[in-house]
């Protein structure tokens, strides 16, 4: 249950966020989500962020790809003053000054920019390319992209396409590049176009180019030092240049900016959930990313975000599955569970004089990691499936004394372990995940005799429950550290390993069986 | 709802990925696979990892197969494959398999088809010139991943010299393949980053024609190479010679002039090429090939479905994809189905 999810397993609970989505952004990618979400039967509320997006420039004229919404279909919210956006257990809540306390289902947030310009480094005589720039008339025009940081390939697209079109109306247009975006099975073929019609393709190396002195906002001369090692300079003149960054994330309010930040990688796009929930959702339960906010996709591939936004977000507050999380009494608020649950199926409810904890069951994926953490016992997790987690009861039959005990997560390592060559009185025990593992149940391994117990759990950045592995890693450490374990006789491990390592599986169990 | 199960012909990572979906809602499914053990391409690949998971999705492969073979509502038929001699494109709700071990067909009931065909790597021995085949120390993508799974150095060691050729074989007009196979960036990029981090002062060099670095993971794993000392050089060498020393030797363009550079070992990055019967199975259900050979899907904003209703494709049969790819549009494929399935939609 924790690899991808099911799609369109059926809803009911929670009348009121029911089939209620609510869209943040503008232009394409917007507009796909929009259309996926409206085909998928959710009532839709859409934020507008006023971008430039450049993909519906890049697909050109003859796509049938949404460049725009029925109005009638969907309510738009304008004049939103500094909307608060929160997480409750009955949905995503939205206070702003149209809508009081709103509850949708899922967030949508699709601003089609990257969340950071590509600021231009050209002199001021270039002229920044946007994407809603069109050819007035033909001319002697250069597009310089890639200058010093690499440019947004849908604009490069926008901007070979004005090139063409340049040249193909008696101008004459120069491109210049250092790597030629080839997002799209059809896109070789159109640089062969490019190329065919007599735009001049150049690709430069370094970022060596200067303006002529004589340069003038009317035309000017480009130099350029294209070939490598060679000091013969290129020189361009011009008409106008062209200097293709990134489309502009001017268009975003502050608010949703600020709100945005917090989801950012150091690549400027938005965090989202690792290999484990594909390209469109973020870690946060419920908040989906479309289109280049998460990266630079392709039309083709921001479609297929939208759709498959559209279809989890349908499985969101869903019946549970039969998974059930239930807070007993001796929880003492220590809000350990509500900080470290990866799948936010904790919230807090404030109903009472004091906050509680309240879990929301069908956003668990059963990982395990709250009971681990819970200090007072206080969380009970019920799961129906197979697999148990835990297992005191393995634990106990096992009596021998020269045995290790190797917990193996259900995602990596336990695919392996049963086709490992190992002696008979080493035992793996299979868990949800290496996160879920307590210290309480190291110590209860060790106390039944064994010798060792290693925590097998999947690489950092590739569990399933964001950062289970490193938990395992970091508590074993810290009990390590402590010095607890110093009998010579006893060793406590944490091991990474993913579920097609089993060549090093084996190496790394014959290692530390020999020691 | 459907009693009848759906049909997925392929069980590479696309097919298996569309039948856990289905599973997870409730569908049944049957998965006709040629060899026997599914998984395709994509399970015979290695884990990136260094210190961390470089997101090349690799272990979905695994992962997934537990999950479908777990799962009791699919059926995996290993040995077997369509016959498509006996396809009736008119009346696609028996489809005929045949088993490849006993030859014999048999008909079985189907409320959905699922084409995930996959591709086929680029034999790089057409390229007499790269020597792949002759000289055991040029190997193809796919055999640098195998060495990798397996932990197998041979003779590679720490300081030697590695060369990855981009574009072997892809965006190339003269043999047909005027196009980019979209996983080979990301795929050296990470292969190269993992031999940097098993052999010490490795000196890796990436010869390429341009960079695709499609998504924020690639660029990240850029940054991360040129961190860890990989050079990358544009212009890709056409030929590989071995020298006296045993060495390999190419001719590359530096500083204007052409000089002679050695490596231990050649890596080639063969693209994806349309499998060899796609254009039967197109023919056999009428279905359209783009200029490439690949299975045209109904329009550019609906990639899963095809023209015929309750027939569908997932996976790089309708065009190259890397793992990541394959995985999103066989999702998308899965909740058409589920879609198409509410509103009554089947063969």
């Amino acid at each position: 249950m924790s690899v991808g999810a099911s799609l369109l397993n059926s809803m009911s609970v929670n009348p009121e966020s029911h089939g209620k989505a609510l869209v943040i952004g503008g232009g394409f990618g917007a507009y796909a989500s929009i259309e996926a979400l409206l085909e998928t039967g959710f009532e839709v509320t859409y934020m507008n962020c006023p971008t430039d997006g450049a993909f519906v420039r890049e697909t050109g004229e003859s796509s049938n790809l949404p460049n725009s919404f029925d109005e009638d279909k969907i309510r738009v919210l304008e004049d939103l003053g500094e909307p608060i956006l929160s997480k409750t257990p009955d949905g995503f809540k939205l206070v702003s000054k149209q809508s009081k306390d709103e509850l949708f289902t899922c967030v949508v947030v699709a601003p089609d920019v990257p969340l950071v310009a590509v600021p231009p480094k050209m002199s001021p005589y270039a002229k920044q390319l946007t994407v809603s720039d069109r050819m007035d008339k033909p001319g002697n025009y250069v597009f310089l992209c890639d200058f010093e940081q690499p440019s947004d390939p849908a604009l490069v697209l926008a901007a070979a396409r004005m090139a063409l079109e340049n040249q193909l109306s008696e101008g004459s247009s120069v491109l210049l590049l250092k790597n030629i975006p080839l997002p799209k099975l059809e896109t070789e073929t159109f640089f062969d176009e490019l190329r065919r019609s007599g735009v001049l393709i150049i690709k430069y190396y370094d970022d060596d180019i200067t303006l002529a002195e004589s340069a003038t906002e009317t035309g000017s001369t480009l130099s350029i030092r294209h070939v490598v090692g060679n000091d013969d300079r290129l020189e361009l003149d011009f008409d106008e240049l062209f200097y293709v960054g990134g489309p502009d994330p001017a268009g975003i309010p502050k608010w949703a900016r600020d709100y945005f930040e917090k989801e950012r990688n150091n690549n400027s796009f938005l965090r989202h959930a690792g290999i484990h929930q594909n390209s469109y959702r973020s870690w946060n339960s419920g908040i989906f990313v479309v289109g280049p906010a998460a990266g630079t996709y392709d039309s083709t591939m921001i479609v297929h975000q939208a759709r498959l936004a559209a279809a989890h977000a349908k499985q969101l507050f869903r019946d549970s599955d039969g998974v059930d999380i239930k807070i007993n009494s001796s929880c003492a608020r220590c809000l350990n569970c509500y900080r470290i649950c990866p799948h936010g199926a904790i919230s807090l409810s404030s109903d009472g004089s004091q906050p509680l904890i309240a879990p929301i069951s069908s956003l668990c994926r059963s990982c395990g990691i709250c009971v681990s953490t819970c200090p007072n016992s206080a969380i009970e997790l019920t799961i129906p499936q197979k697999s148990g987690q835990s297992d005191t009861l393995q634990l106990q039959s096992i009596g021998d004394h020269e045995q290790a005990i190797i917990f193996v997560c259900r995602e990596s390592a336990g695919i392996l372990a049963s086709n490992l060559n190992v002696p008979d009185n080493i035992k793996f025990i299979e868990v949800l995940c290496a996160g879920s593992v307590s210290e309480n149940m190291i110590w209860e391994a060790l106390t039944t005799g064994a010798r060792g117990v290693i925590v097998a759990g999947c690489h950092s950045g590739a569990c399933a429950s964001k950062n289970g592995t490193d938990l395992a890693s970091a508590r074993i450490k810290a009990a390590v550290q402590t010095g607890i374990f110093e009998n010579k006789s006893i060793f406590v491990k944490h091991i990474a390993v993913s579920a097609n390592e089993p060549a090093r599986f084996q190496k790394l169990l014959d290692e530390l069986i020999d020691n | 709802m459907t009693d009848q199960p759906i049909t997925i012909i392929g069980g590479g990572i696309a097919g298996l990925s569309v039948a856990k979906i289905l599973n997870e809602n409730g569908i049944s499914c049957v998965i006709v696979e040629r060899t026997a053990d599914p998984g395709g391409h994509a399970r015979q690949w290695a884990c990136k990892a260094g210190t961390a998971c470089r997101q090349c999705f690799s272990c979905l492969a695994e992962q997934t197969l537990r999950d479908v073979k777990d799962s009791p509502k699919t059926l995996i038929l290993a040995h077997q494959e369509l016959d498509l001699a006996q396809v009736n494109p008119s009346n696609l709700r028996r489809p005929p398999l045949k088993s490849l071990s006993s030859g014999q067909t048999t008909l079985i009931d189907s409320s959905g088809l699922v084409l995930a065909l996959g591709f086929e790597p680029y034999d790089p021995g057409d390229k007499v010139l790269l020597q792949h085949g002759r000289l055991p120390n040029v190997r193809s993508l796919a055999e640098l991943e195998a060495d990798l799974r397996n932990e197998d150095w041979g003779s590679l060691a720490s300081g030697s010299e590695i060369a990855f050729l981009q574009c072997v074989g892809s965006r190339e007009a003269s043999s047909g393949a005027n196009y980019c196979s979209q996983y080979c960036c990301g795929a050296a990029l990470r292969s190269a980053l993992k031999l940097s981090d098993k052999l010490n002062n490795a000196e890796i060099v990436i010869f390429y024609i341009d960079l695709q670095l499609r998504n924020g993971r690639l660029q990240g794993l850029f940054d991360e190479a040129l961190r860890a000392g990989i050079k990358f050089i544009q212009g890709v060498p056409g030929e590989i010679l071995m020298n006296d020393d045993g060495k390999l030797e190419v001719i590359v363009e530096e500083n204007g002039r052409n000089t002679r550079r050695q490596f231990e070992r050649i890596i080639l990055s063969t693209g994806q090429r349309p499998p060899r019967e796609l254009a039967d199975y197109a023919e056999a259900f009428l279905l359209p090939l783009n200029e490439h050979g690949f299975i045209a899907p109904l329009s550019d904003s609906d990639t899963s479905r095809t023209a015929v209703p309750g027939l569908y494709l997932a996976g790089a049969c309708s065009g190259p994809k890397d793992i990541q790819m394959t995985i999103d549009h066989a999702h998308q494929t899965a909740s058409a189905i589920l879609q198409d399935i509410e509103h009554g939609v089947k063969l």
